[in-house]
């Protein structure tokens, strides 16, 4: 910065239009520097306010994304992020009360979460206390902090998602892991429960390999009258949703049909299923791929796919999977 | 502990201009404000606009804990935690930056509110141009961090820089027309 640019600015800050222009003549200012001058007086003006606004606004935007290490919640100390999503965070936990020495997952409602939301989160975890199987991630307690906010405890599962551990398996060892996912899948159908969210990363295995399916952030309970539900508001992960969740249609167990079959592509092709961006006629691309790719599978699995394909279809493809995998 | 009843002997050291004392202090006081930061969203249901100038002066109570450094030691504390406020919303807004970026992947429909918000542009700009600003004047932005991340007054910024209020005032001033030009393009 010019020393002299400087110092004129300090000299005319504060005076008129005409005071200035007079000064620039009378001390015979040359153009080039009289116009840098003008132009950064012109910066003058309300510049606290629009840098107050910009950090301020910055702040209550980043500032929630600190996560609240070391804190306690119920008896339980949070350790580390393990997962973050719309519907709150996934904590590694300890046990901090001295009863036993125990790691789980932590799931808090975050702070600010309007009415919807800890509506949905209640319901959650009132699903997940109904549910006991060796291949979904058990809830091991619930409970509200001081001010209201609800959490769930769970299993921690201490695994990688399905795509990457199936990497490395023969063709029969991930059927085999595969139709793990599938009886946890039916056992949820069978309790009226639909997942609504099934990926790759909502299922994880451990290292002994059993399958642990996760997150029932947005899992529904099935109206009885009907056997179906609307597809709730929320984020979707197109390579794995059903097109009914794509186009706000009526979800039933056929959607999570439809993402297992996505699920069973990725892991015999190890390729994203439908690596497409979604538009208008998304539902149509969608089922395309499906057909033209059908060539991609080959003996018992053909089989396989054909059938959970189906799915998309509706009811009538569930029975046909219900029969042939679970 | 330790680090609470220290706070005032190394921030006079650091008034000294003791760097050892100044590396010793700058992780206890981004730590506090982070858990600072933490803790108001983890207790307040109704998020309340967040104001960094509070974060940074309860952080200062906290790490003094119960005792009263001079002014000037004071003023050093607002000093680097402006700086340390600066660099902790930059990291997050870039981080959010990132994550906006690899999300691509995932649809949303329209009726989920976000509850993350929008990109923190602006901040990335303006923290760009402040880069620019200090290669030529760092003093000018030390002041603005001062006055904007740390919600400092003239007087404190003067106390730490060892210049007059009038000079603080000034500079201030001619600073933020820099960073708005600067901004501008």
């Amino acid at each position: 910065m010019n020393i002299r640019i400087e110092e004129l600015f300090h000299e005319l800050a504060d005076l008129s239009a005409d005071e200035r222009a007079r000064y620039f003549v009378e001390r015979d200012v040359d153009q080039d520097t009289r116009r840098e001058v003008e132009a950064l007086l012109a910066c003058d003006s309300g510049t606290s306010a629009f840098l107050l606004r910009d950090i301020s606004n910055a702040a209550s935007r980043a500032l929630p994304q600190i996560e609240p290490e070391g804190w306690r919640c119920g008896p339980y100390r949070l350790l580390d992020v393990i997962g973050r999503g719309g519907m709150g965070s996934v904590y590694l936990a300890e046990r901090a009360d001295g009863e036993v020495t125990q790691r789980l997952a932590v799931k808090v409602l975050p702070h600010g979460a309007g009415d919807p939301e800890r509506e949905r989160f209640l319901q959650e975890r009132q699903i997940l206390a109904s549910l006991t199987h060796p291949n979904i991630a058990r809830m091991l307690d619930a409970g509200h902090l001081d001010n209201g906010q609800p959490f769930l405890a769970m299993e921690y599962v201490d695994g990688k998602p399905i795509d990457v551990f199936a990497a490395g398996l023969t063709m029969r060892e991930k059927i085999a892991l595969f139709r793990k996912v599938c009886a946890a899948v039916g056992y949820l159908h069978r309790n009226l429960v639909v997942h609504r969210d099934l990926k790759p990363s909502n299922i994880l295995v451990t290292a002994d390999g059993e399958p642990k399916i996760l997150d029932f952030g947005i899992a529904k309970i099935l109206d009885l009258a009907t056997d179906k539900t609307r597809t709730g508001m929320r984020m979707l992960t197109p390579d794995y949703a059903s097109p009914e969740q794509v186009t706000g249609g009526r979800v039933s167990t056929a959607t999570d049909i439809y993402s297992l079959g996505a699920v069973l592509y990725r892991l015999l092709t190890g390729k994203p299923p439908h690596a497409i961006t979604f538009g208008k006629n998304a539902c149509d691309r969608l089922m395309l791929r499906n057909q033209d790719e059908s060539n991609v599978f080959f003996g018992h699995e053909t089989h396989c796919r054909e059938r959970v394909i189906l799915g998309t279809d509706g009811p009538q493809g569930f029975r046909l999977c219900g029969k042939d995998l679970f | 502990m330790a680090a609470a009843m220290q706070i005032t002997e190394l921030l006079q050291r650091v008034h000294v201009g003791d760097q050892q004392a100044l590396h010793t202090v700058i992780p206890l006081v981004y730590d506090e404000l982070k858990k600072l930061a933490a803790g108001h969203l983890w207790r307040e249901r109704q998020a309340r606009p967040l104001e960094t100038t509070a974060l940074v002066h309860e952080a200062f109570l906290r790490l003094a804990h119960g005792q009263h450094p001079s002014y000037e030691n004071r003023a050093h504390f607002y000093g680097i935690a402006s700086r340390l406020m600066r660099q902790i919303l930059v990291d997050l807004a870039r981080a959010r930056a990132t994550e906006k970026r690899s999300a691509l992947q995932e649809v949303q429909l329209a009726e989920i509110p976000d509850l993350g918000g929008q990109p923190d542009e602006s901040l990335l700009v303006m923290d760009e141009a402040l880069e620019r600003l200090a290669r030529t004047d760092p003093l000018k932005v030390q002041l603005i961090e001062m006055r904007y991340f740390g919600g400092m007054t003239a007087e404190e910024s003067a106390t730490v820089l060892s210049l007059s209020v009038h000079v603080v005032r000034r500079e201030l001033r001619l600073a933020q027309a820099l960073l708005h030009k600067e901004m501008a393009g």
